[in-house]
């Protein structure tokens, strides 16, 4: 039975199927077209002479950004029409009245969609990798990988909401309504502090997304097995509103809970034993420029602390996720707890500075302004919890800074060129793998090691187990841009273009090995000692 | 008329409805339905629109659950039915979504994997019978076509039960023609339960009929007893008639026009007709009791109704 109703659905939506195959397997062409070097068209500096000019591929650098979102949105509708073929709610589909068991039903429909909807982005994907040059069994890897993920926070979810219509147009206005929902409650989200906490602080958001995840998946569950086994829409259509508004209201996992189970997950947990956070005492107020985010009241004090952290392996990196702060006055009373963390976010490490290097970088605390003054002359105890991660080197390749071309198992396949509009160096990789968390490129002249300014030191580690978005196929690709003068010669470097034939780019990648945190105690301070000009 | 779960006349009740009841938010679809219909018979349920026809059919396929009652289609309760009763039931309505891109061959090929019993001779004189055109797709199809096709599709596997919701809505005399000819040709194999709006086409086709109205069932009995009971009467008075008082309950559409008096007598008897008639009018100079047409019946049944008079 199940095969006869497939069989009916594909000689009703086999066209467009296939339509939307040519769609998947043109943009896999387009993107074996651009090849490693996947980057915005446009220069990310503007010099004397405006913007720098196109760079070659920008129209298939275009193309490959428009299709993926044209073939998620033609697959979603294709799964709505599979579903909608023999639709569950109403009372005049032709189904009802045929000897049809829903179980049949519901798997034939589930064959429809993988066969019709999955498959052809599996085969594109596949193809893509191998044509990439990828061994097989890496490429099936990835776009099983890819398939799994888009089944599960996408299809599925999509299989779920058009077995609660009849109709496209019914489908469109419920999606164009959930759309708009979910829209209002992200924005009125951004405004409740709980759920800003994952905003501001550290990579470990993957776990809050997992949970949501969870629910999305649950939700389309049970509402397929409603809607297949009991025809009870009504009854699915309050459920699924009620789904919805758990995703978007249950508050997120407590950020400290979070990093918790991050810790747990931590690859090697005594790593970080040896990190200390101390005060440096000693040293005048800071003058450099403070790190971090922006505070959201700018009425704030800002307290710039002068902090150190030793016992940093060589070559590590000690990334700050997240703080918080508890200021407790001389009665013994808490005048700031984690509950205001939102204002002491600090970043104890920056790019490029090796935090044992022995220089104390600027730890900034914000006080709000009322409070700090009442207690600005006041001695206070100050407690700081660091929440950090330890990365280690993980592996370090070397290209040569023109025409290198070059595979290696953690980055994939790389290769380096200088941009049509001149002045910078691309680095660009496609990798069946997933990307390295975190990674650093420098250009280095060989003949005196003189070195550029390194570039992608861990904007944005990430610890996820699984993508963060939807990408345009299996393969994730990079392209750094590692600048060396442009054409007008206002920015100078150590490594100029007439260098670039003897010098190389050297590729550091990192892997989070343990997560961990840190109490600094500062038993007495007076704020107003360590304040920033006002 | 039996009651639901027994037998009548040594046959089986293929349907057995008991105080059925549905409810669509406020109002009453069905108000306490209970009716059989036997192993063989045509059942044609008439009412007027939104009686409730619809409704009752649609809760017998279990398309629609029931509010409260027992239904019972083929010996299951119409809640359990399953794809074995399915495969034995055909099933045509007007307001069937069908997948119009297939083509009417595409679609029979699909229906056929279904249906253990399909017969290919049997799809093949009903196809030539109807005149399909067998490469056109269901969606180009005219509305009387696609009713012919559903019925194509309803009858080559010998269905046990075969019900029809409203079959002749909006076609022409010909496709009607065409449709009860393939229709009579099957009707002695199975049960039929049919409603339409069209009673010519049914009248000597149904065995019994129900009548619904708002959601009550005001009779089901057999075509015979039906007819039997229902005459158009006219009578011939010797001076300007006027209309009897009190007028009797069964006499429904009364008029009096010059010296003629007539009615519809719905508790007709041939001996007892012309005392009665005399008992209540003077000078009476001739009776003629005429048989009336399902149609008829109805019409006069359905007027009253609306005038309060029944």
């Amino acid at each position: 039975m199940i095969w006869h109703i497939f069989k009916k659905d594909w000689r009703l939506m086999g066209p467009y199927a296939a339509g939307l195959a040519g769609l998947h397997f043109s943009l896999m062409a387009a993107l074996l077209r651009i090849g490693r070097f996947r980057a915005a068209p446009i220069s990310s500096w503007i010099g004397p002479g405006g913007i720098a000019p196109l760079e070659a591929d920008h129209t298939l650098y275009t193309l490959t950004n428009v299709f993926p979102i044209l073939s998620y949105l033609a697959t979603a509708l294709l799964i709505a029409v599979i579903v909608q073929q023999d639709a569950i709610p109403g009372v005049r589909q032709d189904w009802l009245v045929r000897p049809i068991r829903r179980r049949d039903l519901f798997l034939a429909k589930l064959v429809a969609v993988l066969v019709m909807a999955l498959a052809p982005i599996f085969a594109a994907d596949l193809l893509g990798a191998l044509l990439n040059g990828f061994p097989p069994g890496q490429s099936m890897d990835a776009a099983l990988g890819r398939s799994i993920w888009l089944w599960f926070s996408l299809f599925l979810v999509v299989f779920a909401l058009a077995s609660l219509t009849k109709n496209l147009m019914e489908a469109v206005v419920g999606a164009t309504a959930l759309t708009g929902a979910y829209f209002v409650l992200q924005a009125w989200r951004s405004y409740n502090p709980t759920a800003q906490m994952f905003f501001v602080h550290g990579q470990v958001d993957w776990i809050d997304r997992l949970i949501r995840l969870g629910i999305v998946c649950i939700g389309a569950a049970v509402l397929l097995s409603l809607q297949y086994a009991l025809r009870k829409t009504f009854v699915s259509r309050l459920l699924m509103v009620g789904f919805f508004l758990l995703l978007l209201l249950v508050p997120s996992v407590p950020w400290q809970t979070a990093f918790a189970l991050e810790e747990r997950l931590s690859k090697n947990p005594a790593d970080g034993n040896a990190v200390t956070i101390s005060f440096v005492r000693d040293r005048a107020t800071p003058e450099d420029r403070p790190v971090g985010p922006l505070p959201y009241d700018r009425s704030d004090a800002s307290v710039m602390l002068p902090v150190r952290a030793m016992g940093v392996p060589d070559g590590a990196i000690l990334y700050g996720e997240s703080s918080t702060a508890r200021i407790i006055t001389q009665d013994g009373q808490t005048q700031m707890n984690e509950g205001q963390a939102r204002l002491q976010m600090g970043i104890p490490t920056r790019g490029g500075e090796r935090p044992d290097s022995g220089k104390p970088f600027t730890y900034v605390l914000r006080v709000p302004r009322g409070l700090y003054s009442r207690i600005a002359d006041q001695p206070v105890r100050l407690e700081i919890d660091y929440y950090l991660t330890l990365l280690k080197v993980a592996d370090t390749q070397t290209l040569p800074a023109l025409g290198g071309d070059q595979r290696s198992r953690d980055l994939g396949w790389c290769g380096t060129k200088v941009s049509d509009a001149g002045g910078e160096l691309l680095v660009g990789c496609v990798s069946a793998a997933a990307p390295p968390g975190c990674a650093s490129m420098v250009l280095e002249y060989k003949p005196t090691g003189a070195q550029n300014p390194p570039n992608g030191i861990c904007v944005r580690p990430d610890y996820s187990p699984f993508p963060r978005g939807f990408g345009p196929d299996a393969l994730n690709r990079f392209t750094e841009r590692l600048p060396f003068g442009n054409p007008t010669g206002v920015d100078q470097y150590p490594v100029k273009e007439p260098m670039l034939p003897e010098s190389q780019v050297k590729v550091t990648m990192y892997q989070a090995e343990d997560h961990f945190e840190r109490e600094l105690t500062i038993p007495q301070i007076r704020l107003r000692e360590w304040v920033a000009a006002e | 008329m039996g009651e639901p779960g027994k037998t009548v006349g040594g046959k089986s009740q293929m349907i057995r409805v008991n105080n059925l009841w549905k409810r669509f938010r406020r109002h009453e679809a069905l108000r306490g339905l209970t009716f059989g219909v036997t192993e063989g018979s045509a059942f044609a349920l008439i009412g007027a629109n939104g009686a409730g026809k619809t409704t009752t059919i649609k809760v017998l396929m279990n398309i629609v659950g029931p509010t409260r009652g027992d239904v019972n289609v083929m010996g299951v309760d119409s809640r359990s039915i399953s794809p074995r009763e399915l495969s034995r039931i055909g099933y045509v309505s007007e307001s069937q979504d069908l997948p119009g891109r297939l083509t009417v061959e595409q679609y029979l090929d699909y229906l056929r994997p279904f249906y253990p019993q399909w017969d290919r001779e049997l799809e093949a004189s009903t196809l030539g019978l109807l005149h399909l055109p067998l490469r056109r797709r269901i969606g180009d199809l005219s509305h009387g076509m696609r009713m012919k096709m559903a019925l194509a599709c309803a009858l080559p596997f010998r269905p046990k039960l075969l019900i029809l919701d409203e079959p002749f809505s909006g076609l022409d005399p010909l496709v009607r023609d065409e449709f009860m000819e393939s229709l009579i040709q099957q009707a002695g194999e199975m049960t039929v339960l049919i409603s339409s709006h069209e009673l010519s086409e049914i009248d000597h086709f149904a065995t019994h009929v129900g009548f619904l109205d708002e959601g009550r069932l005001l009779f089901s009995e057999t075509m015979a007893e039906l007819t039997e009971r229902f005459r158009e009467v006219r009578v011939t008075l010797e001076q300007p008639a006027a209309e009897p008082d009190p007028l009797p309950k069964d006499w429904l559409c009364v008029r009096a026009v010059g010296s003629v008096v007539s009615f519809i007598d719905t508790r007709f008897s041939e001996d007892a007709l012309g005392e009665r008639i005399r008992s209540l009018l003077n000078g009476v100079r001739s009776i003629d009791a005429q048989p009336m047409a399902l149609r008829s019946i109805f019409t006069t049944l359905a007027r009253s109704l609306r005038d309060g008079m029944a």
